[in-house]
C-alpha cells in the first residue's frame, strides 16, 4: 500500500517537493533542458525516497544549486529549518557563477521527427514519425524475431576514453508490452541502463558515464529476462518508442555554483546552537574541488582554531570535518570531488564520509555549541568571511547525526538526483 | 604585435588564446591592449568609458551563460573601488537576500569584484543598484595586492 507522501499517479509530486517548487517559481524557474516536469520528478523522487528510507527527517537544511534556471533559484533552500528561513542570502555571486545542467558539448542528437536519422538497426523494424500520447515524431522499433539478435542502434559519434558523457532520451512503452520487458541502453556493449519500465508513460532516461572505449554506438534493446524478444514481428510486444535523443560530452559540465575564493559566499541564517553538539552533521557535494586550505560551509563565534564546526580543508588540502573545540576532527587524504559528509555522533567522536564510505572515525575533544550562523562557500568567523572556496558546489547543507546506513542511503539518493540533474561526479 | 605587447595582454587577464608568432594579430586585440593599458594608467568607472571601451568590457564579462575559466581569471584582476558608505547605499537598494561585500587590499582599499557589472542590467541580480555600481572606479589588482589569509 502506498504511503501518503508517495506518488499515486502521473504528475503528482511529493508535498514537500511541491512547497520547494513554489518557492523557486516565485523568483525563478526550473531547468527546461528535458522539460520542467522531468526535473521536478527527479526532485520529488528524492523526497519520496528519503521518506521511505526514513533519513529525510534528519536533513535539517539542504541547499540546492542544481535543477533551477538561474542564480535566484539557487537561493531557495530545498529543505530548511524553521528558525533559519527558506532563503539563502547572496553576497557577491553573479549569474555567471552558476552553471546549469544544460551545458554540455553535444556529440550527437536527434528528435527523429524527420526520419530514422542517426538510428539504424539490425533484425528489427523501424518506423519513424509515430504518434505517442498525442505527440508526433517518435521512432518506433520492434523485433524481427526470425533473426537471433536484435537491437536499435543509435550512433553517438566519436567518444574519447576517459571523458564523461551524458545520454538522455525519451522512451515510451505501450501497454501491450510483456511484463518482463526491459530496456537496455548500452555503450560499446557495456550496459548503462537495464531496468523494467512502466508502461504507457513517457519517461526520460538519463545516464552519465565515463567512456572506456571509442566505439561510437549506443544500443537500445527490449528483452525479457532470459529470452530476448518474446514477441514475433509484433508491433504491440517488445516494441519501444524513442525521441529526443541527446548525447553530450559533459566532462567539464556538472552544474552548480562556483565560488571565487575571495569575496563570494552565502549566509544561511542557520544558528549552530539549534542542534545538539553530538547530533549534527554537514555535507557538501563538490563538482570541482578546491584543493587549497578552504571551507565549504561552517562557522565559529571566536577564532578559526577554536569552537569551529565546519566542513573544511586542512592546510594540506585534505578534506576534514572540524567538530571539536580544539582538536579538529576526522579527515581524509582523498583529495577528490564528491559527496563529503561529516557526522558528530557522540560528544567525543566524529566521522567523515566520502560518497557514503567512511574515511575516518576519531575521538575529539568536547565540542562547544556556538551562537553563530553558518556561511556557505567559506566560514563565518565571528561575522567575517574567512577561507572562502573556489569549489563548485552542487548541494550543501546540514543534517542531524545519521547512522552509517543512513549516510549511505542519503548519498545514494543524492547521487541519483545529481545524475539526473546534470551529471554525478 | 610585439612579444612585449603579448605579455601585457596576458598580464591584463584578457581571455584570449595568444596566436602563434607568425600569425598577424587582429587590430581589435591591439586596441584592447591599449584600452587595458589606458585603464590601468588612468582608472575610470564604467560610466566614464566610451561606447567602444564599454563594448570591450561587455565582451570580456558576458557570461556564456556561465563564466569560462578565462573570464574568471580576468575578473580576478579587475576590481571596483567602493567605500563603506557606498556599499551601504548599494545594499539599501538591493533585494533583501542580495548583498555586496568588499575585500580589502594590502593598502586598505575596499574592493568589489568587477563581475557585478555583468549582472546589473534590467532584470538582473544587481539591477537595483546599477547606477551606483557603474559609477565605481575600475582598478587593476594582482594576487600579491591582497593580504594572505590564514587558513587554519
Amino acid at each position: 500500500m502506498a504511503l501518503p507522501w508517495q506518488r499515486r499517479w502521473r504528475q503528482v509530486y511529493d508535498k514537500d517537493a511541491l512547497a520547494y517548487f513554489a518557492r523557486v517559481e516565485r523568483v525563478s524557474s526550473f531547468n527546461n533542458a528535458y522539460g520542467v516536469e522531468y526535473t521536478k520528478k527527479a526532485i520529488s523522487d528524492f523526497f519520496v525516497q528519503g521518506k521511505d528510507e526514513r533519513w529525510l527527517s534528519k536533513v535539517v537544511e539542504f541547499y540546492m544549486f542544481r535543477g533551477v534556471s538561474n542564480l535566484a533559484g539557487c537561493l531557495q533552500k530545498m529543505i530548511y529549518h524553521a528558525s533559519a528561513g527558506p532563503e539563502l542570502a547572496n553576497f557577491n555571486f553573479v549569474s555567471g557563477d552558476y552553471k546549469s545542467a544544460t551545458e554540455g558539448i553535444v556529440v550527437a542528437q536527434s528528435d527523429f521527427s524527420s526520419g530514422n536519422d542517426i538510428a539504424t538497426g539490425f533484425n528489427e523494424v523501424l518506423s519513424h514519425n509515430q504518434t505517442v500520447d498525442g505527440s508526433a515524431g517518435w521512432l518506433r522499433f520492434y523485433a524481427n524475431a526470425s533473426n537471433g539478435i536484435h537491437g536499435c542502434y543509435v550512433s553517438t559519434g566519436s567518444m574519447v576514453v576517459g571523458k564523461r558523457y551524458r545520454l538522455r532520451v525519451k522512451v515510451y512503452l505501450p501497454t501491450g508490452q510483456a511484463s518482463t520487458s526491459t530496456l537496455l541502453l548500452s555503450v560499446h556493449g557495456q550496459p548503462i541502463v537495464n531496468t523494467f519500465l512502466a508502461k504507457d508513460e513517457v519517461q526520460v532516461f538519463e545516464a552519465t558515464f565515463v567512456s572506456t572505449a571509442t566505439t561510437p554506438n549506443v544500443y537500445f534493446m527490449l528483452r525479457a529476462s532470459f529470452n530476448p524478444f518474446v514477441g514475433a514481428n509484433n508491433p504491440t510486444e517488445d516494441v519501444a518508442f524513442i525521441k529526443d535523443f541527446i548525447f553530450e560530452d559533459v566532462t567539464d559540465s556538472p552544474g552548480g555554483l562556483k565560488g571565487n575564493g575571495l569575496t563570494k559566499y552565502l549566509t544561511t541564517g542557520f544558528n549552530q546552537n539549534v542542534l545538539d553538539k553530538n547530533n549534527r552533521g554537514r555535507f557538501a557535494y563538490q563538482n570541482v574541488r578546491d584543493e587549497t586550505a578552504n571551507a565549504c560551509l561552517g562557522g565559529s563565534d571566536v577564532t578559526l582554531d577554536n569552537n569551529l564546526w565546519a566542513l573544511i580543508n586542512n592546510s594540506s588540502g585534505e578534506q576534514s570535518y572540524w567538530a571539536s573545540d580544539t582538536s579538529g576532527g576526522p579527515f581524509s587524504g582523498n583529495k577528490v570531488p564528491g559527496f563529503w559528509h561529516g557526522i558528530s555522533h557522540e560528544n567525543t567522536a566524529a566521522k567523515l564520509f566520502l560518497n557514503g564510505v567512511m574515511q575516518q572515525n576519531v575521538a575529539i575533544s568536547e565540542p562547544t555549541t556556538q551562537n553563530v550562523t553558518d556561511y556557505v562557500f567559506g566560514l563565518n568567523r565571528a561575522g567575517t568571511l574567512t577561507v572562502p572556496t573556489t569549489s563548485r558546489l552542487a548541494v550543501a547543507g546540514i543534517t542531524q547525526a545519521m547512522s552509517d546506513t543512513e549516510v549511505l542511503a542519503f548519498y545514494n539518493a543524492t547521487q541519483k538526483l545529481m545524475a539526473k540533474l546534470g551529471g554525478a561526479v | 604585435m610585439t612579444q612585449e605587447q603579448l605579455q601585457r595582454l596576458v598580464a591584463l587577464g584578457v581571455p584570449i588564446n595568444i596566436p602563434p608568432k607568425e600569425k598577424p594579430i587582429p587590430q581589435s586585440i591591439v586596441t584592447l591592449i591599449a584600452f587595458g593599458d589606458s585603464l590601468r594608467a588612468t582608472p575610470r568607472a564604467w560610466a566614464q568609458l566610451d561606447a567602444t571601451e564599454r563594448g570591450f568590457l561587455e565582451l570580456l564579462l558576458l557570461p556564456q551563460p556561465a563564466f569560462t575559466e578565462e573570464q574568471r581569471a580576468f575578473v580576478q584582476k579587475w576590481w571596483l573601488l567602493c567605500g563603506a558608505e557606498t556599499v551601504a547605499q548599494i545594499n539599501a537598494l538591493l533585494p533583501a537576500n542580495v548583498r555586496v561585500a568588499t575585500i580589502e587590499d594590502v593598502n586598505g582599499n575596499q574592493l568589489l569584484s568587477c563581475d557585478l557589472l555583468s549582472d546589473s542590467k534590467a532584470g538582473q541580480t544587481y539591477a537595483a543598484a546599477r547606477g551606483l555600481i557603474e559609477g565605481l572606479t575600475l582598478v587593476y589588482r594582482v594576487v600579491e595586492d591582497f593580504p594572505v589569509v590564514r587558513n587554519n
